[in-house]
């Protein structure tokens, strides 16, 4: 009888601790992971702005490996790496950098190549990446 | 005679400026929205620095747009409850709102200052289209417009369901605070 109730104790402390580390747990850390899909960003703009629906179909939540040529890094509240594209009105590749990669990019040049790892958000005027890390 | 021409080209000129400004479209990418939900068991908060927003000044039509999943929550389990299980952002990953300040002869977007501005429109999220209402600032300054406002939404106005289980963790109805920087669009 003892036995089965510090049996059953042992497994209650196990399943709090396991839902107290899964509240918990921190963004993913796009640096460990591997990407879904590796294009430049002309070319995933271009599928954006020509397919909005395929595309997010194709790209949202996926983790992509984006190059190109850094345009603007804004930093403020939120770091901000643009990617150039070829649209006429500006449309950019808008990462969204994570708090752990915020000074890594914020020592970047415009004019720089660079490859970009965030998960796809979604296209409003800019194709949008969060969480994003730089890639070696 | 010379004097006369050039205080009326003078005063074209000026006249011209004061166009410019009234047709003058401001925009920002970089918009601020958050949200806040606060209960008993505890306070919710998420940032969305990716608003796209477009404000016109010669009619005061303002227009935004937002990705659902560009709000970071600082939990990433609630992130993923918030897109997954309750405002579905696969399915609809855009909130848009269309409206236009109500009281635009009292606002000078093309004087520095601060005024108090009442804007009315449609807001659409989750796929339900309802009309919102809401008070706020818009602070002129050299040039760009700084919109500020505060207002609360019902979630269960956009079929935006809570599961009983998490009931006292979010608030039925959640307060969204806009701070947005625009920037004149260039023609």
């Amino acid at each position: 009888m003892k036995k089965s109730l510090l049996l059953l104790l042992l497994l209650l402390l196990v399943g709090a601790g396991i839902a107290y580390k899964m509240y918990n747990k921190p963004h993913a850390d796009l640096s460990q992971a591997k990407a879904d899909v590796t294009l430049d960003a002309t070319a995933l703009f271009t599928e954006f702005s020509e397919g909005e629906e395929a595309a997010n179909t194709k790209y949202l939540n996926k983790v992509i490996d984006v190059k190109g040529t850094v345009t603007e890094v804004k930093a403020g509240e939120v770091t901000t790496v643009a990617l150039q594209t070829n649209d006429d009105m500006g449309g950019v590749v808008a990462a969204e950098i994570s708090p752990t990669a915020a000074a890594k990019a914020a020592t970047l040049q415009a004019g720089s190549s660079v490859t970009v790892r965030g998960t796809c958000s979604g296209f409003l005027q800019d194709v949008v990446l969060q969480n994003a890390v730089i890639v070696e | 005679m010379k004097k006369t021409f050039l205080a009326f080209a003078l005063f074209i000129a000026v006249m011209a400026t004061q166009t410019q400004a009234f047709a003058q479209k401001f925009s920002t990418r970089e918009g601020h929205i958050s949200f806040f939900s606060k209960s008993s068991m505890e306070d919710i908060e998420a940032n969305n620095h990716k608003v796209s927003s477009v404000i016109d000044a010669a009619t005061g039509k303002m227009e935004f747009a937002v990705l659902m999943k560009s709000f970071v929550f600082e939990k990433a389990l609630m992130q993923e409850h918030f897109n997954e299980n309750y405002v579905h952002s696969d399915k609809f990953p855009k909130s848009t709102f269309k409206g236009e300040i109500e009281n635009l002869s009292s606002v000078n977007l093309s004087k520095n200052g601060t005024y108090d501005t009442e804007v009315k429109g449609n807001l659409t999220m989750h796929g339900v289209t309802k009309p919102v209402s809401a008070k706020g600032t818009v602070t002129v300054k050299d040039g760009n417009i700084i919109a500020k406002s505060k207002f609360k939404v019902k979630l269960a106005d956009y079929d935006i369901v809570i599961p009983a289980v998490v009931k006292d963790n979010i608030s039925e109805t959640v307060e969204i605070t806009v701070n947005n920087k625009y920037t004149p669009l260039a023609k």
